[in-house]
């Protein structure tokens, strides 16, 4: 039975991992990363740098998940917008990998979760 | 609350443009207001005001898009490139010593202490401050490229139109009692003028080609926390225009808004709402024991998870309603304790327990780690 520890905000869901995975497509991190957007509210999970040096590179595999990078800092992730209720979250240097939770629909089987 | 008459007054003015719950937009007042704010800052007059009835109207949005910023080239742009010279110089010379002055300093502590825990409980500031979210939201590359309506794109690059209020309010007070410079002086008056136009109902403008193009402010409703909402009319309005639907800050379709407020929608339509919060909304106006009492349901399991050292109530339920059968994990959300309801797949018995039907929403993340089971750490 393999358990692995993950964070947990609102419908966002927090791994980190050893290593970065291959065949991921690299994507332009400027100043911050809106990891989820929800569509009805405009509330937002923000990936964003704790301090100026800290570096953070991103990435999405073919399914849609964001990975991320963190190195010289830390990186903060923040539930933002008008409705917006979830915690924020520091991320030690590392590589994380993050996923949205999924719903049962007869139609689709499963499907991400939107707000 | 310490702060002179006058600007009491002013506030009093904000407050009532804010709250304005009827349709103002005197189009030669604005015209002759526009006239003077370009002058002020020896900018073109535009040759030409074409009038749209909201921010989706065509020739609105081309404009906006074109000058992708509308107030860059504005005069509003113009004002506030007065206060940043403004506060240059204050870095160089007599500013500096006045922001660090005691005078300022006090009333900054104010400010953040007393008066702006005031004023954000008085009716005013809440309007201000949704109205400020609102922008904020609505400016964000996301909202626009997310929503992909090239209505809340148009909003978004017109949305720095609305200037400061705060920063007005600041440096009118601070005026009051202390000499200014002439930057200053030409930012309040600025900063007077976008009033006036406010009061007379502007709401967004973009410039293209010699030609300003302006849409009026629309008309809000908000609830004692700040959020868009109303369970009557579009809780954003304009005149003959657009209207958009919320409910607690989310937002809605009118058909689905008018279900929901009328009593219409039925307990199993609620269960099939798709987006989140939208549900989480609608069970919460539905009345969640309401809704139990119409629906043949049964409680696979039911446990309090302790998260962040506080129990929170879950429970798998089972629906069987004429033959569709629906299993959901109904949670409390750590952050705010709202409770939810999480559609899983109620094919498989690992769902039937709290601890498996929360692990069952991640499942594509787990199988992509190759793991069994989760250990949730930080929740929020």
């Amino acid at each position: 039975m393999k358990t692995i520890k993950a964070d947990r905000q609102g419908d966002l869901i927090f791994v980190k991992l050893d290593k970065l995975p291959k065949n991921l497509k690299p994507l332009k991190f400027n100043k911050e990363f809106t990891l989820a957007f929800g569509e009805k509210s405009g509330n937002a999970h923000i990936l964003t740098k704790e301090k100026e040096e800290t570096k953070i590179n991103i990435y999405q595999d073919k399914d849609g998940r964001y990975y991320f990078q963190v190195e010289g800092g830390n990186a903060v992730v923040r539930h933002q917008g008008a409705t917006a209720t979830h915690r924020e979250f520091v991320f030690s240097p590392g590589i994380y990998v993050q996923d949205i939770q999924v719903e049962f629909d007869e139609l689709e089987e499963i499907r991400k979760v939107s707000d | 609350m310490e702060y002179s008459e006058k600007t009491k007054k002013l506030i009093e003015r904000i407050k009532k443009v804010a709250l304005r719950q009827e349709y103002v937009f005197d189009k030669e007042k604005i015209a002759e207001l526009v006239e003077k704010s370009y002058k002020m800052f020896n900018l073109k007059v535009p040759q030409k005001i074409e009038w749209c009835v909201d921010i989706t109207d065509k020739r609105f949005l081309e404009a906006a898009y074109v000058a992708s910023a509308a107030w860059a080239t504005g005069a509003t742009r113009a004002a506030w490139a007065a206060w940043d010279a403004s506060a240059t110089n204050a870095a160089l010379d007599t500013l500096a010593a006045r922001v660090a002055s005691a005078t300022r300093a006090a009333w900054a502590a104010r400010t953040a202490l007393d008066t702006r825990a005031a004023r954000v409980a008085s009716a005013a500031w809440a309007a201000w401050a949704a109205w400020d979210t609102l922008a904020a939201r609505v400016a964000s590359a996301a909202w626009a490229a997310r929503v992909a309506s090239a209505a809340w794109a148009a909003w978004a690059a017109s949305a720095a139109s609305d200037y400061n209020w705060l920063e007005f309010l600041f440096a009118f007070e601070f005026l009051q009692t202390n000499k200014g410079n002439e930057n200053d002086y030409k930012f309040i008056e600025s900063q007077e003028l976008f009033l006036q136009a406010k009061e007379a109902g502007i709401g967004y403008w973009a410039e293209k080609d010699g030609k300003l193009y302006i849409a009026p402010n629309p008309i809000i409703s908000l609830n004692e926390r700040l959020q868009f909402h109303s369970e009557t009319k579009p809780a954003i309005r304009w005149e003959n225009g657009l209207e958009l639907f919320f409910l607690f800050g989310v937002r809605f379709e009118k058909d689905l808004w008018e279900k929901i407020t009328k009593k219409k929608i039925k307990p199993l339509e609620i269960l099939k709402i798709k987006n989140q919060e939208q549900k989480i909304i609608a069970l919460k106006m539905y009345g969640w024991d309401n809704l139990l009492k119409e629906l043949n349901y049964k409680v696979l399991d039911e446990k309090y998870l302790l998260i962040n050292g506080e129990p929170l109530k879950h429970q798998v339920l089972e629906i069987n309603q004429n033959g569709w059968i629906g299993r959901f994990l109904k949670y409390t959300d750590p952050a705010d304790k709202a409770e939810g309801l999480l559609r899983v797949d109620h094919r498989i018995d690992e769902t039937k327990s709290v601890e498996g039907a929360r692990q069952w929403g991640f499942r594509p993340v787990m199988r992509l780690l190759g793991v069994d089971s989760l250990e949730f750490g930080r929740e929020g």
